[in-house]
């Protein structure tokens, strides 16, 4: 019980401090590839410190509250999903209430942004509901064959499953879901060529305009937190999760570095072509991939 | 009916680096409509200009636009050499082209990565921008300066180019040739930047010609207009290269031809260079005055032609001096090339004609009622006085006196 209680309280500082570290390096590996020094890795904390010290605006109750929400959703995501051994809510519904409470984060955004009345915000919302459209579809395919493929919704159990053999992506009937995943995987987790929502010189990066002072430093808060969260959930489906804790952290590690490489080579594309994009190949494949593990099992 | 929004983008914004002000009318996210507002950056550089002697007035039109601080300084002393029938020795029209040229590909770069940039492809940005940096070495070596180079001067250039730095600034060129064949290869074949730009954007011929654009924005377009060739100068006439064109007129050929015509402009540096080497002669035929007269000069800038106009009246001083740079014929055209657009190609559209504001900037307010101009320069001159007098009425201060008259 007490340990049940240290690891709700200490798994959501983990993911922030993880987080910022993405932040960081994030910041840090862009600008070795762009031949640039780049900024000290601890960048986004000195950031968010000095935001918390600067005066902010708010636009009205559900401004405050939507970023509330999309903080707490993403707080609450963590104790779900488990990093290495630790999930200290695992008996209580698994995949299924992550995938509810993964709508909290852009659906709590939205609010916030929206209340905010700005035609820039407004547009990046809609383009981040159009993009969530564009891949869930697909995403939803894909934990479907993982689901049914181990005849499980607990993801501690789909996690057990793979140390007890291979990992998923390497095992035959769910290789397909797992390519499938690597496709919509950057539009998870909002990078080039899918920053479309929070595009700086097309809408002065959207929803986030409005923000400043505090409620910027939380926005911050919750960006950091949904790149470590889209990583762990790819990690622990079709990467085989891990018994501990550091060898956890390089897998996110190397699947987060891969994604920055991936930002660093592409343009940005338009909202159209990216749901075209998603619509066509990964749900193909993934459905392809549905359809064999219905087969096989 | 969807609802119409307006998007501003300016005065101040990340999408460009001068003031300026765009507002999109947009459904959903389609564009519908534009308005260009301009003028946040007028200097009244003509009316300095009839303050200055001849050889300050080419450091005065240096500093219009820091990208093309040598194509406004050249079509200005040749606008002079013109009205002053002074003749340049042979020497001084390949140094111009050198300079000139050199300037091209740095503004060409600075516009490749700046459309990096803004279809969120930093990578190209920070690439290119490091390759011109290259360009910018080279031309404080020849020039002294980074930028603003001071190199041109009624009847000559300032500073000649030594046949000791002619061996380094060709092996600086061949330097630039493999990272600029990259760049035309990797925008020729990458999808996504085919994704982004094909059929973007598109200006028709007539368009072109209706606008009156010119520079790359008319190339891409298929209108093969390039002072260079139409009014040989400097030593355009006297070397090899050719006109890039293309026919499509969207983002992507104006891309393409901005990269080609870097290509011609090594080569004509090359053939400068070397006939450098051969041709003797002074680099300053010392003009002692101005005869009275008109004059007027032409350069093809990065962005198009820059024409300069100056009537000498025998004293050193031009009495006028007009100043046309390409982007105020070229800003015009974003308003048939965003129509019905996305906001995500209105951006890389806007960039596309390679908007130069400073250049551009000039004043005219017209009466609504009687379509008249309404704010003439003697309008101006007394709200200047009036303005002056009222400062001085609340600050208690004498002041000098400021009654010139009202010129009519």
């Amino acid at each position: 019980m007490v340990a049940t209680v240290a690891q709700c309280v200490l798994l959501p500082v983990l993911g922030i401090v993880i987080g910022l570290f993405f932040l960081g390096l994030y910041r840090k590996i862009m600008a070795r590839l762009h031949w640039r020094y780049g900024p000290p890795l601890i960048q986004p904390v000195i950031d968010i410190l000095r935001l918390f010290f600067q005066g902010g605006m708010s636009h009205g109750a559900v401004f405050d509250f939507g970023l509330v929400l999309s903080l707490a959703g993403a707080m609450a995501i963590i104790l779900f999903i488990p990093f290495a051994q630790w999930c200290p809510l695992q008996g209580s519904g698994g995949m299924l209430v992550i995938l509810y409470l993964m709508l909290l984060m852009p659906l709590g955004t939205a609010l916030s942004g929206g209340e905010a009345a700005n035609p820039n915000a407004s547009i990046g919302i809609s383009r981040k509901l159009i993009l969530a459209l564009g891949y869930e579809v697909p995403l939803l395919l894909i934990l479907l064959s993982v689901m049914s493929y181990y005849s499980t919704i607990s993801i501690v159990d789909i996690v057990r499953g793979q140390q007890a053999s291979v990992w998923a992506l390497f095992s035959w009937p769910l290789a397909l879901p797992g390519i499938a995943y690597i496709l919509i995987l950057p539009a998870v987790l909002g990078v080039r060529p899918f920053d479309t929502t929070t595009a700086p010189q097309e809408i002065s990066s959207g929803p986030l305009v409005e923000y400043g002072g505090k409620y910027l430093a939380f926005e911050h808060i919750i960006h950091a937190l949904s790149l470590f969260l889209g990583i762990s959930l790819f990690v622990n489906l079709f990467l085989g999760g891990a018994a501990n804790p550091i060898v956890f952290f390089v897998k996110i590690l190397v699947v987060f570095v891969a994604c920055v490489c991936i930002n660093a080579v592409f343009p940005r594309l338009r909202i159209e072509q990216a749901v075209s994009y998603l619509w066509k190949w990964p749900t193909a494949i993934a459905f392809l991939g549905l359809v064999v593990v219905s087969l096989v099992k | 009916m969807p609802k119409k929004t307006i998007i501003p983008i300016g005065p101040y914004h990340p999408l460009q680096e001068e003031p300026e002000f765009f507002k999109l009318h947009v459904e959903g996210e389609k564009v519908v409509g534009l308005d260009i507002e301009i003028g946040y950056n007028h200097r009244g550089i003509e009316k300095l200009s009839e303050s200055k002697t001849f050889e300050q007035t080419v450091f005065l039109v240096e500093r219009i636009c820091g990208i093309c601080s040598t194509s406004h300084p050249i079509a200005c002393v040749q606008a002079v050499e013109d009205a002053g029938d002074i003749e340049v020795p042979e020497r001084v029209l390949y140094i111009r082209s050198v300079i000139g040229e050199l300037e091209r590909i740095h503004s060409h770069l600075l516009w490749l990565g700046l459309a990096g940039h803004f279809l969120g492809f930093n990578t190209v940005w920070m690439w290119v921008w490091r390759y011109r940096e290259s360009v910018l070495d080279m031309m404080e070596h020849i020039t002294g300066n980074r930028n603003h180079y001071a190199m041109m001067k009624p009847g000559g250039v300032r500073r000649d180019i030594l046949p000791e730095d002619i061996p380094g600034i060709k092996k600086t060129l061949d330097g630039l040739v493999k990272p600029l064949a990259l760049f035309r290869d990797a925008v020729i074949d990458d999808p996504v930047i085919h994704a982004r730009t094909k059929g973007v954007g598109i200006l028709t011929k007539q368009q072109i010609i209706d606008y009156g654009a010119l520079g790359p924005t008319a190339r891409a377009s298929g209108v093969k207009i390039d002072t260079r060739k139409d009014y040989p100068h400097a030593a355009y006439g006297l070397v090899d290269w050719k006109v890039i064109t293309a026919e499509n007129g969207d983002v992507f050929d104006k891309t393409v031809v901005r990269i080609l015509e870097m290509f011609e402009s090594i080569k004509i540096i090359e053939q400068c260079l070397d006939k450098l080497k051969t041709v003797p002669g002074p680099v300053d035929s010392n003009p002692k005055a101005i005869k009275p007269g008109d004059g007027i000069g032409h350069y093809e800038a990065p962005r198009g032609e820059v024409f300069h106009y100056i009537r000498s009246d025998g004293t050193n001083r031009p009495v006028r001096h007009k100043v046309r740079a390409p982007s105020f014929m070229n800003v015009p055209t974003d308003r048939v090339a965003v129509m019905g657009q996305s906001i995500a190609d209105a951006t890389i559209i806007l960039a596309a004609v390679d908007p130069c504001y400073c250049c551009t900037e000039r004043m005219i307010a017209i009466d609504a009622d009687t379509r008249r101009t309404a704010l003439r320069s003697p309008d101006l001159l007394r709200l200047s006085q009036e303005k002056t007098e009222l400062l001085k009425r609340e600050l208690g201060k004498e002041g000098p006196k400021l009654d010139f008259g009202v010129p009519s």
